[in-house]
C-alpha cells in the first residue's frame, strides 16, 4: 500500500477507522482490515508514516494511554478538522465510485 | 490540536498559514529529541502487542518474538520514513547530514587537510586577485555621486598621431571655469615630488598639487580630520596638506593624533588637514599620490605662481562634475564648442586641438581591464585545477566508502539521500577552505602590493587592497563554484553504486580503470600548461627587454636627478645650474654631468613636442607642420649616456654659448623625412612655418623614450636654450658605484641653493628597472601562479599513478616473480603517465594558442608563435609527471612480489 495513487485510499480509511472512538497504531490497522471485510490490509511500514503525516496536518490528535497489554501506547483521535476532511473525502469517493460503477456497467465489464 | 478555522469558520489567510507553519516547525524542531523518544516508545508498544498477541496465540517465546518482528518491519526504516512525514523533515535531516559529514571528515584527518589545503590556495588566490582587481578597477572613487564626475581631456597631437586623452593647460582650465556651464565645478590635478623631513631622515613623496576647489568638488569624507575647503586653503598664511590614506599607514603608522599637526615638506611647516578615506587615488589606476597640496600652498612652498600669462609649469589632469540632469553627451558638445572658440582665439596654442569629458570609472577602466580580466582568468585557473585535484580526491575517497553506502542503501537510504550526504561533506570542505582562503588572502594581501607595478617616478606606491564586502562576496561565490564544480560530480558516482556489486570485491580484472580521474589529471595537465607558457611568455618578454639596447648605455654608474629651483629668471637659473655641474664635476668620483629637459624612459610623461617644417612638405604638413618630439640638452649628453652618434657631431658647448641653431636627430627622423639622403647639412623650420630654421649637424641611434614596446618615432635635441631652463633633469657619471657619490652630489646641490627642490634622486639602474617594474610584476605575478598550478598538477598526477600503479601492483608482483626487470615495469608504469601526459598536453596546446594570441598586447619581442616557450613548458610538464610516477614505480618495484600476491 505504499503506491502513491492509493495513499489517499489509506488517509481516508485510517480517518475512518479512528471516526468511532481513538485506536493507538495496530489498532488502527486491525480495524481497517476489519471494516473493509479483509481486503486491505495495511503493514507497519506504511501505517506509522501515514499516521503521523496525519497528525501533522491536523487530522489526527496522538495521545498517550494505555493499552490492552498494560503498556503505554499511542492512540490518535479524529479532530474537528478531520471530520471535515472525512467527510468530504467520503463525499468525493462516493461519486468516484458511482461514477466508475455506471462506466463499467456500461461498457460491458460487469 | 489548531483547528486551522477560526471563530466565524473561515479559512485563515496565507499568511496566517505560513506563521502557524514556522511555529509548527519551531516547536518541532525544540521537541524532536522528545519525538524521537515517543517514536521508538511507539514502535516497542506495537511490537510487544504483537508478541503478546503471538503468545497468547501459543507460540514459543523466541518464535514470538521473530513473528512479530517479521511483521513489523524493518524498524529502522519505518522510523525513517516516518521522520520524513514530521515537520521539519528536512531540516532534521541536514542536521544528521552535518553531523555525519563532520564525523567523517574528523575520521579522515589526512583527507580533509589535503583537501581544505589545495582548495584554500586556489580560492585564496583568487581572493588576493580579485581584492587588487576590486580596488584599481570595480571600486568607484569613495565621494557621493561618484557617476557625476569626469575626466576632461584635451587631445593633443603627436608624431604618431592624435592623442585624445592628453593633459590641459592653464588656459584650456580657465576657459572651462569661466565658460562650460554643464559642469558644476572643475579642478585640476598635477604630479609633483616634495620632500619630507621626518625623524628617519628626508623622504622623497609622490604629491599631488591640486585646484584649491579640488575637495570642495570631490567631496571625499576625510577617515580622520577634516578635508581642506577653497577659503581654508587660500587664507593668507596657511600651509595645509591631506594624506592618503597608505601614506599615513605606511609613514605614521596610522596615529589618530597626527591631523592637525605640522608635517615638514620642503623644509616648510605644513598642516596635516586629516587623512583621505581609502580608494581615493590620483588620476593613474595604479598610483595613489602620498599627500595631496593645494596650489594656494604648493605656491607658498615652492614660488611657482601660475597666471595667464606663464601658465602652468606641467600641464594638468582635469577634474570636473557634470551638473545634475546634464548628460555626458550635452556636455561634450558644449566642450567641442569652448574648444573650437580657442582654436580660433589662441591659434598657436590651441589650433587642431579638442576637449572632450569622459566618465573616471571609463577612463579607469579602460586602463587596467585588460590587464585585470587576465589576472583574473590565471586565477580562476588555478582554481580549477584546485578543484580537479580535489575531485580526484573524492572520486578515490567515493570508492573507498563504498562498503559504507552500500550498508546504508540497504538500510534504506535513498539514492537522494546519498547524493545528499556527499554534497553535504562537499559543501563542508568548501565552506571550511573557503574561511582559510579568506584568511589566507588577507596575509597574501600584505604581501602583494610590494611585488606589483610601481608608478613611472620610481616610487612603491602600496595599492592598498582589502577585504569589502564586494572582495568577500567574491570569495564566497568561488568557494560556491569549486564546491558544485569538484563535489556534484563524484557525489554522483558515488551515489550510484550498485548494491550487490559493491559488496563484493570487483576486482576481477585486477586493474583500477579510473577513467575519470585520468581525464581529470589530463585536465590538470592541460590547464597547467596555458598556466607554465603565459608565465612563459612574460617571463621571456621581461627577458628580451632587459637584453635589448636601449640607445643608450643603461648599465653604467650614474646618478640621475631631477631638480626644480626658485629662481625667477632663467638667466639665474642656468646660472645656477652651470654651478652645480661645475661643484659636482670637481668631486672626487664623478667622471662628469650632462643636463637635460628629459632623459630615456623620463619621468615627465613622453615629453615635450616642437612643429618641424621639413623642406617640400605639403597640406597640412606644409600649415602646422609636424609634432616631433623634441629634447633640449646640454653639451656632453650623448657622450654622458652613451648614445651612439651615427654621422656628424653631437651637440657641444660652443652651441649652447652661442645659441646656434643646430640639431641631432635620431635614426628614425632622418629615415623619414630625407630618405636615402644624408641627412647632416640639411636644414628644416621649427615652430612655425615661418620660424626659424635648424641645421641637423648629426645622426644619434634610436633610443627608447618611454616604453620598449612602442614603436620609434622620430626624435630631435637641440642645445638647451635659456627658455627651457626650468625643471630640468641631471645625470651625473660616476666612476664606481653611484650610490657612494650621492650624498656628495646632494650636499653640493643643497649647498649651491638651500631651496632646491630635488624631486628625483637616484641611479641608473633603478631608474630604468622602475621603468620595467610593470613587466617585472606582472612576470612575477602570472609565475607565481603558475608555479602554484603546476605543483597542483603535479599532486595531482602523482595521487592518480599512485592510485593506478597500486591497483596494478598484483600484476606487477607477478610479473617480477617472472623476471620481469625493474626498468620493464618502469616502461609499463611511464607508458601510462607519460600517454595521459601527452593527452593533456595536446587540449592545453589547443588552449594556449589563442591565450597567447590575447597576451602579445603585453609582450616584447616574442616570435609569433613562440615555439621555444611552448617546448620549454611541455618538457617541465613531463619531467614532472615522470618524477610524480618515480615514487610510486618505485615503491611497487621495491615491494616483495610474494608479499603482494599474500595481500591480494
Amino acid at each position: 500500500m505504499a503506491n502513491p495513487l492509493l495513499q489517499g485510499t489509506l488517509d481516508v480509511l485510517i480517518l475512518n477507522a479512528v471516526s468511532l472512538q481513538p485506536l493507538h497504531g495496530l489498532g488502527v490497522s486491525r480495524r481497517i482490515a476489519q471494516i473493509t471485510h479483509g481486503a486491505f490490509e495495511v503493514k507497519p511500514g506504511s501505517l506509522f508514516p501515514a499516521l503521523h503525516r496525519l497528525e501533522e496536518a491536523g487530522y489526527l490528535a496522538g495521545e498517550w494511554g494505555e493499552s490492552e497489554t498494560r503498556r503505554r501506547a499511542k492512540y490518535y483521535r479524529l479532530t474537528r478538522a478531520g471530520r471535515r476532511q472525512l467527510a468530504e473525502e467520503a463525499k468525493q469517493w462516493r461519486t468516484v465510485a458511482t461514477a466508475m460503477e455506471h462506466a463499467l456497467g456500461a461498457g460491458g465489464a460487469s | 490540536m489548531a483547528d486551522g478555522r477560526n471563530r466565524h469558520g473561515a479559512r485563515p489567510g496565507r499568511g496566517r498559514r505560513v506563521v502557524r507553519r514556522m511555529r509548527a516547525l519551531w516547536g518541532h524542531w525544540r521537541r524532536r529529541s522528545r519525538r524521537e523518544a515517543e517514536l521508538e516508545e511507539e514502535i516497542a508498544a506495537a511490537a510487544a502487542i504483537l508478541r503478546q498477541e503471538q503468545e497468547a496465540a501459543g507460540v514459543g517465546a523466541a518464535a514470538a518474538k521473530r513473528n512479530a518482528a517479521i511483521a513489523l518491519g524493518g524498524v529502522e526504516q519505518l522510523k525513517e520514513r516516518v521522520r520524513q512525514a514530521w515537520a521539519g523533515a528536512w531540516l532534521d535531516a541536514l542536521g544528521r547530514d552535518l553531523a555525519y559529514g563532520l564525523r567523517q571528515l574528523r575520521r579522515n584527518p589526512g583527507f580533509t587537510a589535503a583537501t581544505i589545503l589545495t582548495l584554500a590556495l586556489g580560492i585564496g588566490a583568487n581572493t588576493a586577485v580579485f581584492s587588487v582587481v576590486d580596488e584599481v578597477w570595480l571600486r568607484p572613487r569613495p565621494v557621493p555621486r561618484p557617476e557625476q564626475v569626469v575626466r576632461v581631456f584635451t587631445s593633443d597631437r603627436s608624431s604618431g598621431g592624435e592623442v585624445a586623452r592628453g593633459q590641459s593647460t592653464y588656459l584650456d582650465y580657465e576657459t572651462l571655469r569661466r565658460d562650460a556651464k554643464s559642469f558644476s565645478g572643475i579642478s585640476f590635478l598635477q604630479m609633483r615630488g616634495a620632500l619630507l623631513d621626518s625623524r628617519g631622515g628626508t623622504r622623497l613623496m609622490d604629491v599631488a598639487v591640486v585646484g584649491d576647489n579640488f575637495f570642495d568638488l570631490l567631496a571625499p569624507r576625510a577617515a580622520v580630520g577634516h578635508i581642506f575647503t577653497a577659503a581654508q586653503a587660500r587664507s593668507p598664511g596657511a600651509l595645509v596638506v591631506m594624506l592618503s590614506y597608505p601614506f599615513w599607514n605606511d609613514q605614521f603608522g596610522a596615529s589618530a593624533a597626527l591631523p592637525g599637526t605640522n608635517i615638514r615638506l620642503d623644509g616648510q611647516p605644513v598642516n596635516v588637514a586629516g587623512v583621505l578615506p581609502r580608494g581615493f587615488r590620483g588620476s593613474q589606476p595604479l598610483d595613489t599620490p602620498d599627500a595631496w597640496i593645494p596650489m594656494s600652498t604648493w605656491s607658498k612652498l615652492t614660488g611657482e605662481r601660475p597666471t595667464a600669462a606663464t601658465g602652468w609649469s606641467n600641464p594638468s589632469d582635469l577634474f570636473a562634475r557634470l551638473r545634475p540632469g546634464i548628460g555626458l553627451r550635452r556636455a561634450n558638445a558644449e566642450l567641442a564648442v569652448i574648444a573650437a572658440r580657442l582654436a580660433r582665439t589662441h591659434p598657436r596654442t590651441n589650433a587642431g586641438r579638442r576637449m572632450t569629458c569622459l566618465p573616471e570609472s571609463q577612463v579607469r577602466g579602460d586602463e587596467v581591464a585588460g590587464w585585470s580580466l587576465i589576472l583574473l582568468a590565471i586565477s580562476a585557473l588555478v582554481l580549477v585545477i584546485a578543484c580537479a585535484n580535489v575531485a580526484s580526491l573524492m572520486i578515490a575517497r567515493a570508492r573507498r566508502r563504498r562498503h559504507e553506502f552500500a550498508l546504508r542503501a540497504a538500510l534504506g537510504a535513498s539514492r537522494v539521500r546519498l547524493l545528499r550526504q556527499l554534497l553535504t561533506e562537499a559543501a563542508l570542505l568548501g565552506a571550511a577552505a573557503t574561511a582559510a582562503a579568506i584568511a589566507l588572502g588577507g596575509w597574501v594581501d600584505a604581501v602583494l602590493p610590494r611585488v606589483l607595478p610601481p608608478i613611472d617616478m620610481g616610487f612603491t606606491t602600496p595599492i592598498d587592497a582589502h577585504l569589502t564586502p564586494r572582495v568577500l562576496g567574491y570569495s564566497l561565490a568561488a568557494g560556491l563554484l569549486s564546491v558544485i564544480v569538484f563535489g556534484v560530480g563524484p557525489a554522483w558516482r558515488g551515489s550510484r553504486l550498485p548494491l550487490a556489486g559493491a559488496i563484493q570485491h570487483d576486482e576481477r580484472t585486477g586493474t583500477f580503470r579510473a577513467r575519470a580521474r585520468s581525464a581529470l589529471v589530463a585536465a590538470q595537465v592541460a590547464l597547467s600548461l596555458v598556466l607554465a607558457v603565459s608565465a612563459g611568455l612574460l617571463v621571456r618578454s621581461l627577458w628580451n627587454m632587459e637584453a635589448a639596447n636601449p640607445g643608450f648605455n643603461a648599465h653604467q654608474n650614474m646618478l640621475v636627478l631631477d631638480f626644480g629651483a626658485n629662481f625667477s629668471k632663467p638667466a639665474a637659473y642656468r646660472a645656477f645650474v652651470d654651478a652645480a655641474r661645475r661643484r659636482i664635476d670637481a668631486i672626487a668620483g664623478v667622471l662628469g654631468t650632462a643636463v637635460a629637459m628629459r632623459v630615456p624612459f623620463g619621468l615627465s610623461g613622453a615629453g615635450a613636442t616642437r612643429n618641424v617644417f621639413p623642406a617640400g612638405a605639403t597640406g597640412a604638413a606644409a600649415a602646422h607642420g609636424i609634432p616631433v618630439g623634441v629634447d633640449p640638452v646640454s653639451d656632453n649628453f650623448f657622450a654622458m649616456l652613451g648614445t651612439n652618434l651615427l654621422r656628424g657631431r653631437p651637440i657641444a658647448a660652443r652651441d649652447l654659448q652661442t645659441g646656434a641653431r643646430v640639431m641631432v636627430i635620431n635614426q628614425t627622423m632622418a629615415r623619414r623625412f630625407w630618405p636615402h639622403q644624408d641627412a647632416v647639412g640639411k636644414t628644416v623650420r621649427v615652430g612655425a612655418a615661418g620660424g626659424t630654421i635648424y641645421e641637423v649637424i648629426g645622426v644619434a641611434q634610436d633610443s627608447v623614450n618611454a616604453d620598449f614596446t612602442e614603436p620609434p618615432e622620430p626624435y630631435f635635441y637641440v642645445p638647451l636654450g635659456l627658455a627651457d631652463y626650468g625643471e630640468l633633469e641631471m645625470v651625473v657619471k660616476t666612476a664606481s658605484d653611484p650610490s657612494t657619490a650621492a650624498p656628495a652630489v646632494r650636499h653640493a646641490l643643497l649647498r649651491l641653493d638651500p631651496g632646491l627642490t630635488i624631486v628625483y634622486f637616484t641611479t641608473l639602474r633603478q631608474h630604468v628597472a622602475g621603468a620595467m617594474a610593470g613587466e617585472r610584476a606582472s612576470a612575477e605575478l602570472v609565475t607565481l601562479l603558475g608555479g602554484l598550478g603546476l605543483l597542483l598538477a603535479v599532486v595531482g598526477i602523482y595521487g592518480l599513478t599512485s592510485y593506478v600503479v597500486g591497483g596494478r601492483s598484483r600484476e606487477i608482483g607477478v610479473r617480477m616473480a617472472m623476471g620481469a626487470t625493474r626498468a620493464s615495469v618502469l616502461q609499463l608504469v611511464m607508458a601510462q603517465t607519460l600517454g595521459l601526459t601527452a593527452a593533456g598536453l595536446a587540449a592545453g596546446l589547443a588552449v594556449a594558442l589563442p591565450v597567447t594570441g590575447v597576451l602579445r598586447a603585453w609582450l616584447y619581442g616574442v616570435g609569433p608563435h613562440a615555439i621555444p616557450v611552448f617546448t620549454v613548458t611541455a618538457a617541465v610538464l613531463i619531467l614532472a609527471a615522470c618524477c610524480a610516477a618515480a615514487g610510486p614505480w618505485w615503491r611497487a618495484v621495491s615491494t616483495n612480489p610474494a608479499e603482494t600476491l599474500r595481500n591480494e
